[in-house]
């Protein structure tokens, strides 16, 4: 008889503990609502252990890849400005190192531009950009022929917003990577 | 004796005589013209492929009493405000019960259907002096009605205002979608209000900067194809399009000239564009300008003889006029902030464009030699205008703070800027020419 | 006095006077059509049997009062022979007292009555003629055949005074204005103006078309506009007749000219 009840008492232990904790869990209704339904018991039996950790890579000659060894794939301007500063400068730098390191792929380089300005001039505007970085990267030793430009002007903004905060990020060159 | 020599010497030495009474009148009240534009009837309600002739002689006062009323210069007043007219009435109508409506002049006409053929008449009165001031008549296919309506609103509205017509003409622009930093856009065309709209790209490509041809159904515009922008020449009827030259790098800004022969565009190298033009018929290029400038946003002046474009040759985007074999080339914007855009006026009076004042963009008219610059609106961004046929109505786009975008039109005298209805976003309207 | 002195001294002081009113009119006639009010004149005094000493110069503010019988002659230009025949109009109205010819240019009325509202109400005018009410020391109103007599004996050319000729031309004004939907063009249509010749019956009501007669502005390429904004100006009487003007000076606005001119306005 008493092995016969271990489970039992087992069970309603577990029961027991388990009407503990839904009292314990169950919420006090809301005003103008009905209880919410208690939460289902857990079985301490059945855990899930945590994820194991996925260690990541980048592919080799994959935008991420790219970002990964400068740091960025994009750089920024001032208002109405296409020169490229300091930090830009050794974004690009870092940014043609890559591209030598791996000639397996080619890059397109889009120039963007904020909102403030008519549609024509910023497409023009972008352009300028992407061919000012493109020019540094070929200064850096790029191959002219594996590099493209195109300019969005005004149409793809990485940051909706009409802010200075918002501006400043769309104001940009980015390095595209596509393959051969 | 006497008295006689000293009445005539009265008369002669008589104080200058009393001059006739005239009267200046030198105020009046601005308002738009109250106008009856009664249903038109039909001598008999046949059945058309657009619905019945009873039907149609609604919707033709309809589309007539909305056309003018969207100018902003005449009211259509209330249809129960007066009796209906019969077709006996249309040619002779009886002018007091209209006038006690309020309305100023009675627009009619009738709607018959004939072998396939619709017939739509239409007269105008001038209430006061009970002259009949305008007698047409169209015929259309059912499937077109609307035109003829727009044709008799055409003929009303310029025998009363002087202007010419342009409601029987189409837009063509970009309907937007999806978040800014993933937009899609399509080129769309719909006649000018808002009916029969379409979509003419997929979206699956970006599309930008839609031009009429103001002779055609040719539309020149920006295709983003293959991450490739270039200016494109599409017929809008066939499907049909190429590119314009053979360029290698970004081709842009495209615009036609009046008779519709030529494009002038841009060229981007390295860092500065160039305009260009182009010869439809033998598709040949010239260039126009040079220099390490950004020289863009082109546009004839309706004799062909020059062209407008802004540059910032000068150190800031403004607007500039050249010959157009590109010599000669001044600046005629000197106003506060930057200007570009320009869009010369089929009148050739004016050029509308888009005044930048730090972040806020409005729309704006100038004489070609530069002065006499006006506002015409004043909201956050309002850019990319566009003359409607009669060089009286401007349509822009319009963008909110919340990124929301739409087109507008406005008259030139600053007046009626008002929202021109789309399926969804819009923007970069370009308004097609007055149809034949 | 003889006839003869009696001419005499009736043609110098016509003189006189055509003199002094040439001069003060050149002077402030344009003032006082500019300005919106009538200015309030100096009462004259008016004898029980004034005589008529000129061609009758009908006053405006006096006319509620029947206290003149207005010259209902044609404003046409034409040297006026009026002291002749002025003289033989039975001096049925008072209009001016021989002494005070320096003071015709200015309108002798009599105490003005106060305008029944700040727009000049030519309504209440002339429902107040109409009814023939005298007031004060004035014969009543003419009997119409008194009327015609007066009619035939005025001398065409009689003049209105400044007066006069602004009170009519305000109520005028003031009854076409609010009826005119200026055209709402551009640059244009914003400087043109036109001169239309209206013609009215004695009830005020339109007796011909109205006229065009000349107009600024038009040129040969803008000649839909010209025409559009003439027919605004015509439309403009049309619909506001018609006038209600005062019948004693019927002789006045029986036919004038009207000016549009929508320069001033923005």
């Amino acid at each position: 008889m008493m092995l016969k009840a271990f489970p039992v008492l087992m069970l309603g232990g577990a029961l027991v503990l388990a009407g503990c904790a839904s009292k314990r869990d169950v919420l006090p209704p809301a005003a103008t609502q009905p209880a919410p339904p208690p939460p289902a018991p857990i079985d301490r039996a059945q855990t899930v252990p945590p994820p194991a950790d996925v260690g990541s890579r980048a592919l080799p000659g994959s935008q991420a890849a790219l970002v990964e060894a400068a740091g960025s794939d994009t750089i920024h301007f001032a208002f109405d400005r296409y020169d490229i500063d300091t930090e830009a400068r050794s974004i690009l730098t870092r940014q043609a190192r890559w591209l030598q390191d791996n000639p397996g792929v080619n890059a397109m380089v889009e120039g963007h531009a904020d909102e403030r300005g008519t549609r024509e001039y910023n497409l023009a505007l972008g352009e300028r950009r992407a061919n000012a970085a493109k020019n540094f990267l070929v200064a850096q030793g790029v191959a002219t022929g594996r590099l493209t430009t195109v300019s969005y002007g005004k149409e793809r903004p990485a940051v909706e917003g009409s802010n200075e905060a918002a501006w400043a990020q769309n104001r940009r060159a980015v390095t595209v990577v596509v393959a051969r | 004796m006497m008295a006689r020599i000293l009445a005539l010497l009265a008369i002669l030495m008589a104080a200058p005589a009393a001059a006739q009474l005239r009267v200046d009148i030198t105020t009046g009240i601005e308002q738009p013209m109250p106008i009856a534009v009664p249903v038109f009837p039909t001598p008999q309600n046949a059945p058309t492929e657009a619905g019945t002739t009873a039907e149609l002689g609604q919707q033709v006062a309809g589309v007539i009493a909305n056309d003018l009323g969207g100018t902003g210069l005449f009211r259509a007043v209330n249809q129960n405000a007066f009796p209906r007219l019969t077709m006996a009435t249309v040619t002779a109508p009886a002018f007091e019960p209209v006038r006690t409506s309020g309305a100023q002049a009675l627009a009619a006409g009738a709607v018959t259907a004939s072998g396939g053929v619709l017939t739509i008449s239409c007269y105008l009165y001038d209430l006061f002096s009970e002259e009949q001031l305008v007698r047409q008549e169209f015929t259309v296919t059912p499937a077109g009605w609307r035109r003829a309506a727009h044709k008799c609103a055409d003929l009303i509205y310029s025998r009363l205002t002087g202007e010419s017509g342009y409601f029987d003409s189409r837009i063509i622009y970009v309907a937007e979608s999806g978040p800014a930093t993933n937009r899609v856009k399509r080129l769309a065309i719909m006649d000018q209000d808002g009916a029969n709209h379409r979509f003419l790209t997929s979206g699956q490509s970006m599309v930008l900067m839609p031009r009429f041809s103001p002779v055609d159904e040719t539309v020149s515009y920006l295709s983003f194809a293959g991450n490739r922008p270039r200016q494109m020449l599409y017929n809008v009827a066939t499907g049909q399009q190429r590119t314009i030259g053979d360029f290698d790098s970004m081709t842009f800004a495209g615009r036609f000239s009046a008779d519709g022969r030529k494009l002038v565009f841009s060229v981007m190298r390295g860092g500065n564009s160039d305009i260009y033009s182009y010869d439809i018929a033998t598709a040949t290029p010239t260039r126009l300008t040079s220099g390490n400038y950004i020289d863009t946003s082109p546009s004839f002046s309706p004799d062909g003889r020059q062209i407008a474009f802004e540059s910032d040759r000068g150190g800031s985007q403004q607007l500039y006029v050249m010959n157009a074999d590109g010599s000669d080339a001044r600046r005629i914007s000197f106003g506060n902030g930057t200007a570009g855009s320009p869009v010369w006026s089929p009148r050739g009076d004016l050029i509308a464009f888009t005044r930048m004042t730090g972040p806020a963009f409005r729309v704006a008219v100038i004489r070609p030699d530069g002065s006499g610059e006006r506002l015409l609106t004043d909201a956050w961004q309002d850019e990319s205008p566009s003359w409607a046929p009669n060089g009286r109505v401007i349509l822009f786009t319009r963008t909110e703070r919340s990124g929301r975008a739409g087109l507008r039109s406005v008259d030139l005298t600053g007046r009626n800027d008002r929202r021109i209805a789309t399926p969804m976003d819009a923007s970069d309207p370009s308004w097609g020419p007055l149809l034949k | 006095m003889t006839e003869r002195s009696a001419l005499l001294f009736a043609t110098l002081l016509h003189l006189a006077l055509f003199a002094g009113l040439s001069l003060e009119l050149a002077g402030r006639l344009p003032k006082m059509l500019n300005e919106p009010d009538i200015t309030p004149v100096e009462f004259v005094e008016i004898a029980d049997a004034p005589t008529v000493t000129e061609p009758p110069k009908p006053s405006m503010e006096a006319s509620p009062r029947e206290s003149e019988r207005p010259a209902p002659a044609e404003p046409e230009p034409e040297p006026p022979a009026p002291p002749a025949k002025a003289e033989d109009t039975a001096p049925q109205d008072a209009i001016v007292e021989a002494p005070k010819p320096p003071e015709k240019p200015k309108p002798k009325p009599a105490p003005e009555k106060p305008k029944p509202q700040p727009k000049l109400d030519t309504g209440a005018l002339a429902a107040l003629i109409d009814k023939s009410k005298p007031q004060a020391p004035v014969k009543p109103r003419e009997t119409s055949q008194f009327a015609k007599s007066i009619e035939k004996a005025i001398p065409k050319n009689a003049q209105l005074s400044a007066i006069q000729a602004a009170t009519l031309e305000q109520s005028i004004r003031a009854q076409i204005a609010p009826c005119w939907n200026p055209p709402l063009g551009g640059e244009d249509v914003a400087q043109m103006t036109a001169i239309l010749r209206i013609r009215l019956n004695r009830d005020g009501s339109i007796a011909a078309p109205p006229e065009f007669v000349s107009q600024t502005g038009a040129n040969a390429g803008n000649q839909a506009y010209a025409r559009a904004f003439v027919e605004t100006a015509k439309r403009a009487v049309l619909r506001c007749s018609p006038l209600e003007l005062p019948d004693n000076l019927y002789a006045f606005w029986r036919q004038f000219e009207l000016n549009f001119d929508p320069r001033l306005m923005t």
